[in-house]
């Protein structure tokens, strides 16, 4: 039997039969009420996939090589490498390979999953149709020096791309992980993506997702986080393709000391969404959360932030920041800011602020009145706006990246 | 020799948010003339130095500006300043995000191009502002900041008349320059001003004070109010000013 292990064919059908029961969420939920997730997640799709069936979903028939790039690539929800050569035990590669490692399946078995938020049916249909599963684990006290870098691909407009990922550091471990998000133009496609990340103790990951899919893809990715006492987690995400897109983060901050931060931005322009949904909660005292998301949107585009940051009962010392500021460049463009602070105790240093507004046209006269062109008055007011945030990228290239994708010089 | 004047104004009536402002404005500025623009608050001195560097927000109702021979009006304000109109703000913007020394570079570079000159590159642009830099002897550290971020008041005038050194502008407006400086801050800018001084180059100095005039000496002075001229004189009419005020001359002129 070259299945999957009984405990995932087992998982899989669980969720499966949850997912039927939830449905689709409507926009009647709250955090549904911009974006649909019918666009993610079809009719046809659920009739097309029907009951779990393991032999068709297993990821086991390909044996691709292992590369010793730091990069794993995935082309339209397939993994076109097995794994990564990593030093002093780490890995990073698919769980196909992963699961002939008894040690590494016990880590996928014990972690797969155990983030998923319940009620929510897109989490539930990605574990029961996830084509591929990607592990990065760094065991204890490793501190991986490599950025790592996964690449969703998306080419053929075929079915969706369903793709899971688990990441878990152990004890005092460090790792950076970049992920991409990109799609050949010319075609629409959907991917659903969760990318589930366990912190022990001490542990630290630097997170980039980076949204650069085909200008009609459909996009939702998720990213649930779990951090242990005193770790970090720093995120980092751009969307800037796309025609329709959801990024998704929850983070419990679980255990005292840990911190997270999440930079963010979205620029959609055409009649482009996209939304951020972000779930900050503070479990444990002295934690600290800091969140900076910034939108600019042109045309009759549409954005949404709904940001959410929950401090319980016994979290004392709670520090926790929250920013969202969008420049609407047309008439026609519409934001939708929603930031939302939940306390339960009075030991708690928190603030949110959510700011909307036009290009500044007493600085725009002032670039012109020096000899800037309009157009290029606008993109350097545009890229100053979005500077704190795009420049705060821990990584060379991707900040070049960004940076050129924002109209700047190279 | 039959020289073209650098700016013929002539009746210009301007307005915003429908109030009139500029209520039929004649003035010639020949090449290399500096003249000074006083008069009370609200007279529309700033409003006028707006209208020729080309904000957007004022409407020209009536009358007609040339520059150089051509219709200044019609011209962006971009192509304004590539042609070498200079607008030293009265309050000068800060925009965080973008570097001073960008800005400036990226200011430079655009009016090259517009007249067909090679762009600087980053080494030549630092010993260039370097220099102009040591005229107003400002803290070089002041280009790798924000553009006017958190700048001093008199810094950021400063900041105004290094980009005036650096663009080299044929027509240069300076709006209220002096409001704000102390005495140093004052004698350096002016200093600044005087560097630029040159045969091929005329100014126009809005000012409410006579004490700028006590640095830099105009070729004429016109005292603004009510939106018109109702004086104008050589250097000595700003002393006078200076001792009796603008109530006599608007008391003259039934206003």
């Amino acid at each position: 039997m070259n299945g999957e292990p009984v405990w995932l064919q087992e998982r899989r059908s669980l969720a499966a039969e949850r997912a039927l029961d939830l449905g689709l969420p409507s926009q009647k939920q709250e955090i549904w009420k911009y974006t649909s997730a019918a666009r993610f997640l079809l009719d046809d799709d659920i009739s097309a996939i029907g009951p779990v069936d393991s032999s068709t979903l297993s990821f086991l028939d390909n044996s691709p090589e292992s590369s010793d790039a730091p990069v794993l690539e995935l082309l339209d929800g397939h993994a076109l490498t097995d794994s990564v050569e990593l030093p002093s035990g780490a890995f990073f590669g698919t769980f196909a390979s992963a699961l002939s490692d008894p040690l590494l399946a016990a880590v996928i078995e014990k972690h797969l999953a155990t983030l998923d938020p319940k009620d929510q049916a897109l989490y539930a249909w990605s574990l029961a149709h996830f084509q591929t599963g990607l592990l990065l684990h760094v065991p204890a006290e490793v501190q991986l020096a490599t950025q790592l870098t996964l690449i969703h691909r998306r080419s053929s407009s075929a079915s969706p791309a369903w793709t899971r990922v688990l990441v878990v550091l152990g004890t005092g471990a460090a790792a950076q992980l970049v992920e991409l998000h990109e799609g050949d133009e010319g075609a629409s496609h959907r991917s659903l993506t969760v990318t589930e990340i366990v912190l022990e103790r001490d542990s630290s990951l630097a997170h980039g997702r980076l949204g650069l899919q085909a200008q009609e893809d459909i996009s939702w990715s998720a990213t649930l986080v779990h951090q242990g006492t005193n770790s970090r987690y720093a995120g980092h995400a751009a969307q800037l393709g796309a025609a329709y897109a959801r990024n998704e983060f929850s983070i419990v901050l679980a255990e005292p000391e840990a911190e997270c931060s999440l930079k963010g931005i979205f620029r959609p322009d055409a009649s482009r969404h996209h939304d951020i949904q972000t779930m900050i909660d503070h479990a444990a005292p002295n934690c600290r959360s800091e969140q900076v998301v910034k939108g600019v949107l042109d045309g009759s585009s549409s954005g949404v932030f709904h940001g959410r940051v929950y401090v319980r009962p016994g979290a004392k010392g709670t520090r926790a920041f929250q920013s969202n500021r969008n420049l609407l460049l047309s008439r026609k463009a519409q934001v939708y800011s929603r930031p939302q602070l939940e306390i339960e105790n009075d030991d708690v240093k928190a603030s949110h602020g959510s700011a909307t507004g036009n290009l500044d046209e007493k600085a725009l006269f002032f670039l012109r009145a020096r000899g800037f062109s309009l157009a290029s008055a606008r993109a350097v007011l545009i890229r100053a706006f979005l500077q704190e945030v795009a420049e705060s990228l821990p990584w060379e290239d991707l900040r070049r990246r960004v940076h050129h994708l924002l109209g700047g010089e190279e | 020799m039959d020289q073209t004047p650098l700016l013929e104004i002539k009746n210009l009536h301007a307005r915003v948010a429908g109030h009139e402002i500029l209520k039929g404005i004649s003035l010639t500025i020949g090449v290399g003339e500096i003249h000074a623009i006083m008069g009370p608050n609200g007279s529309g001195k700033s409003t006028l130095s707006q209208v020729l560097a080309g904000h957007p927000a004022y409407e020209i109702t009536q009358g007609e500006v040339l520059y150089k021979g051509r219709n200044l009006l019609e011209m962006e304000p971009e192509e304004r300043a590539c042609e070498g109109v200079f607008l030293a703000f009265q309050y000068p913007i800060e925009i965080p995000g973008v570097s001073n020394s960008y800005f400036l570079r990226t200011a430079l570079n655009e009016q090259r191009k517009h007249k067909g000159l090679p762009e600087v590159d980053g080494a030549e642009f630092i010993e260039l502002v370097t220099k102009r830099m040591e005229v107003l002897e400002m803290d070089p550290a002041l280009l790798s900041r924000s553009l006017n971020e958190g700048f001093s008041g008199g810094q950021k005038k400063r900041n105004e008349i290094l980009q005036m050194l650096v663009l080299e502008p044929s027509l240069c407006l300076l709006d209220e320059t002096d409001s704000g400086l102390d005495i140093d801050a004052l004698r350096e800018v002016s200093k600044g001003v005087n560097w630029l001084r040159a045969p091929g180059r005329s100014m126009i100095l809005v000012t409410h004070y006579q004490r700028l005039l006590d640095h830099i000496t105009p070729d004429h002075i016109h005292v603004l109010a009510k939106g018109r001229i109702i004086r104008s004189g050589g250097a000595e009419l700003a002393l006078e000013l200076e001792k009796r005020g603008y109530d006599w001359l608007l008391a003259e002129a039934g206003l």
